[in-house]
């Protein structure tokens, strides 16, 4: 019950006595005092039917309880009749960084393909392999981070995820470059699976 | 396991002070109805915010034709209502029942028989009635479209939800405010802009192939409806510029006569205003118009690449 958890709320679930009731409903089970659900929908259908409604069996939900990121409400930026603010141009951050992500996932399709292609396993297209890997996943997470953590609603957790994406690129390039000098390395790994 | 749910929730009761409410799941329950209710229903009680969904049509009334005949063809529309005289009500679904053979054939004549006849209260733009001006854009059944151009499904059984665009402010009923949509029209300058005079002194030519490139870029009547079927455009939609007024920017810097291609392109050269897009091509699957911005948007950003 949401007001276990915030301690807040438990004094207005106090308010009414039927909240309160269901407050301690897990405790004293009083759900299992009343026939369950479950055996209520084994009854014939005029019993069902006597039965009142908030006992019957509940759609199992897993919803959010709260939103997200709630809409505030309307601002405009100066007034009705001026432009939208225009960025200064960030090349890094634009074209280039577009160019370059597409460069990636070119050259990320042969390298991919090519070694179960070929049968033969190279090292060195392995490590490049991999590189390209880590540099693709982070890119594409960026993307995701900059899509769905606004700057201006949160800022400290859009930080916080970047930072977490960093450490976590870091993480992989270590764990591969193990992985490739000390066992086998990904593509063979992949081949032994696949035949396993 | 009801011991585990209680253990659980006295283990999450030591850290709710330090947990962010954002992140503090509810518990699913099969059987306790009201524990599923949401927070946000006590909260609304203390505060009620009227940005939420709206109150589903099982729970408000149906209007209904004044005077049926019998064989009508009743058909039922739920239509999205939110007053702002009231600013504090949630937005509601009312229903209407409608007979077809006495409308006309497309969504805004079932809209303009409701205000005519059942309800005048409900609000909506129109303008041309044939689909040009842009102004009866709106939600139905799901789909993005111009009410004048949508024809109503003759089935009786199926019955249609007409709601404003999405991810818009509201101003009234069906009516989105359109305002930083125009606002992001105008700042990618939608007009000539050229230094030197035409070589000639007179009109500022180009050739019949030049002017073929314009073509499924000039006809763009600003409805909005692509814009607001893109999720990227939904969540970051001060910064992105969506795809209707890249579709009018590529228009501009597609046009051989215009001579600041490359401003332009620096005005789109940040990671927001252009690079939001990944191809999600919900815009070209709703334009009414059979536009295609997201070969708009590719073709810019081709012209931006490498370079």
């Amino acid at each position: 019950m949401a007001s276990v958890m915030r301690p807040g709320l438990l004094r207005q679930s106090f308010a009414s006595p039927a909240a309160s009731q269901r407050v301690f409903s897990t405790f004293t089970s009083s759900a299992a005092r009343q026939s369950s659900p479950l055996i209520q929908q084994l009854r014939p259908a005029f019993a069902r039917d006597a039965v009142p409604k908030a006992t019957r069996i509940a759609a199992f939900h897993a919803t959010q309880r709260q939103q997200i990121l709630p809409p505030l409400p309307q601002k405009i930026e100066g007034s009705v009749n001026t432009a939208v603010p225009v960025p200064n141009p960030d090349y890094s951050h634009g074209s280039y960084h577009w160019s370059f992500e597409r460069l990636l996932a070119a050259g990320l399709v042969p390298l991919t393909v090519a070694p179960f292609a070929a049968g033969t396993l190279n090292p060195l297209t392995d490590s490049i392999l991999c590189a390209l890997l880590v540099l693709h996943s982070h890119i594409g997470f960026e993307s995701c981070i900059i899509d769905y953590f606004p700057e201006k609603r949160i800022p400290k957790l859009r930080v916080a995820a970047h930072w977490a994406l960093r450490i976590a690129t870091v993480g992989l390039g270590v764990a591969l470059y193990s992985f490739e000098t000390n066992d086998v390395g990904i593509t063979e790994l992949v081949a032994r699976l696949w035949h396993a | 396991m009801a011991s585990t749910r209680a253990l659980c929730r006295l283990a999450t009761s030591r850290t709710a002070a330090v947990r962010p409410a954002v992140f503090a799941r509810g518990f699913a329950s099969v059987s306790d109805t009201k524990a599923r209710d949401p927070i946000s229903k006590a909260g609304e009680a203390l505060a009620p915010d009227a940005s939420r969904a709206p109150i589903p049509e099982s729970k408000t009334s149906t209007v209904k034709e004044a005077a049926p005949t019998k064989d009508a063809k009743m058909k039922t529309f739920h239509i999205y209502r939110w007053n702002p005289d009231e600013p504090t009500s949630k937005p509601k679904m009312q229903s209407y029942e409608l007979d077809l053979n006495k409308t006309g054939p497309m969504m805004l004549d079932a809209l303009i028989r409701i205000k005519n006849e059942i309800d005048p209260t409900l609000t909506f733009r129109r303008s041309c009635r044939e689909g040009i001006c842009g102004s009866c854009a709106m939600n139905i059944d799901g789909v993005n479209t111009l009410a004048c151009l949508c024809r109503i499904p003759t089935e009786e059984k199926k019955e249609s939800r007409i709601y404003p665009l999405p991810h818009m402010y509201i101003v009234k009923d069906l009516v989105p405010d359109m305002t930083i949509f125009y606002k992001q029209y105008r700042s990618v300058k939608p007009y000539l802009q050229r230094s030197t005079p035409a070589p000639d002194g007179r009109e500022y030519r180009q050739t019949k192939e030049d002017r073929k490139k314009l073509d499924g870029l000039y006809e763009c009547i600003l409805c909005a409806c692509c814009s607001t079927s893109c999720p990227s455009y939904w969540w970051n939609q001060e910064e992105y510029l969506g795809p209707a007024v890249l579709l009018q920017s590529y228009r501009w810097i597609a046009d051989s006569r215009d001579e600041k291609r490359a401003e332009r392109q620096d005005a789109l050269n940040n990671s927001m205003s252009l690079y939001r897009c990944h191809t999600i091509l919900n815009c070209s699957r709703t334009c009414p118009k059979g536009l295609n911005p997201a070969l708009a948007i590719a073709e810019i950003k081709k012209s931006m690449a490498f370079t």
